[in-house]
């Protein structure tokens, strides 16, 4: 099977930057999967997980928000951030889930941040719930 | 001649302010690693942008994004970033010094300033500053590149602006640093197109999910903030590798200082000791 490249940037460092197999990316439309000489495509992603297959192992991160940009051989995802599911703090994340919903419930806070704050944390702890 | 007295005196002051500036080298020292380190890893994202941005303008040329074009408004927006502390050189002088030779008039300006040096020297040369941000620009956070962003954003959609530039030192090497400006909105694409004319060309043919719109109208935004952060990022090495430098010249100096008062002190420890012998012959002397 003809591999492609996956990397992961994020603002503060390159999280992946390795061959694999394929990727399925939760775009703001909904899954789309990624083989080998796919259409080029830029796509918005959504709070949400990346999926991919190296050497037969499934593996999964997280990527918040951001773009992809796919061409024949490679795809390149930058987000906000991104981590594996041993990187993500458990804890750390219901606390920030509970905070998001408390800020969401007053209304003189700023909705949108606390919005995208519920979803990171979410995404993060659905990630962990999973495995 | 100075007194013994005053001439220690002063050798103890010099070298109390040597014992300061050498520590603060040491410490400006390892703050440049951690700045250049950061420097270096928010590059590759940095450069994807920038040429993730070059595809898409290529094939966005149709799409009416605001962005793209001027908004009518003659008020220039300038972003100048600077230090919150002094003792650096020529760092906070030289990239204030930039912006105000690129502002043409008062009146039709909108000055965002980081850093509290910064802010000082616009507003005693009499310059209204609409928006300072301080204690961000020794640590930049992705967050405080976005509110820059977001703020100019906004007042450029309103049309209260109608053109954003950035003014940053950017990070040559340890001891070199140039205070740079770049205009952010709207987006000049031949800028961009040459600053990355040596890397791989993105094909052309592009489809974007789920509109061309939807992703231009986010991709700009988060080009803008990413502008801003890497510039934020940059000054910070900068900041750091000038108080370096700075303090590195000031601590050689006052060596220098006092080697030569230690010197005087001799000589007029030396003159005082043969003046008192003098003076005891000639006692003698007169006694005999």
């Amino acid at each position: 099977m003809t591999k492609i490249r996956l990397q992961i940037l994020t603002p503060l460092k390159k999280i992946l930057d390795e061959e694999v197999e394929s990727v399925i990316l939760r775009t703001t439309e909904g899954d789309m999967g990624i083989l080998y000489d796919h259409e080029p495509v830029v796509t918005l992603l959504d709070y949400n997980t990346i999926q991919y297959t190296q050497e037969g192992v499934k593996k999964v991160a997280t990527t918040m928000g951001g773009f992809a940009e796919i061409t024949s051989d490679r795809v390149v995802v930058l987000t906000d951030a991104s981590e594996f599911p041993e990187e993500i703090d458990e804890e750390r994340a219901r606390q920030a889930k509970e905070r998001a919903q408390k800020r969401l419930a007053d209304k003189s806070m700023d909705r949108i941040r606390a919005e995208v704050a519920l979803k990171k944390a979410i995404t993060r702890m659905n990630l962990k719930g999973s495995i | 001649m100075a007194s013994l007295q005053d001439i220690k005196g002063r050798i103890r002051s010099i070298d109390s302010t040597k014992k300061i500036t050498s520590a603060m080298n040491l410490v400006a020292t390892s703050k440049l690693n951690k700045s250049k380190e950061a420097a270096l890893k928010t590059r590759p994202f940095f450069n994807k942008i920038l040429t993730t941005m070059q595809s898409i303008a290529q094939n966005a040329k149709g799409t009416g994004s605001p962005f793209l074009r001027a908004n009518g408004s003659d008020v220039k927006a300038y972003i100048t970033l600077t230090g919150d502390k002094g003792l650096c050189g020529g760092y906070n002088a030289n990239i204030c010094k930039l912006t105000m030779n690129a502002i043409e008039s008062k009146a039709k300006t909108h000055l965002v300033v980081v850093g509290k040096k910064g802010v000082d020297q616009f507003k005693s040369r009499g310059f209204e500053v609409n928006k300072a941000l301080l204690d961000i620009s020794e640590s930049p956070a992705y967050s405080d590149a976005k509110e820059i962003a977001n703020y100019v954003i906004d007042k450029f959609k309103k049309g209260e602006i109608g053109e954003v530039y950035l003014a940053y030192t950017s990070f040559k090497s340890s001891i070199q640093q140039e205070p740079q400006m770049v205009k952010i909105l709207p987006l000049d694409m031949k800028n961009i197109e040459e600053q990355i004319s040596e890397s791989e060309q993105p094909s052309d043919l592009l489809v974007y999910e789920p509109s061309p719109e939807a992703v231009l109208g986010y991709i700009i935004p988060r080009y803008v903030a990413d502008v801003i952060y890497g510039g934020l990022v940059e000054a910070s090495a900068s900041e750091n590798g000038a108080r370096m430098t700075a303090m590195d010249s000031a601590t050689e100096n006052a060596t220098e200082i006092m080697d030569k008062l230690s010197i005087q002190y001799n000589r007029a420890r030396q003159a005082a000791i043969t003046q008192e012998l003098t003076e005891i012959v000639a006692g003698a002397e007169a006694l005999k």
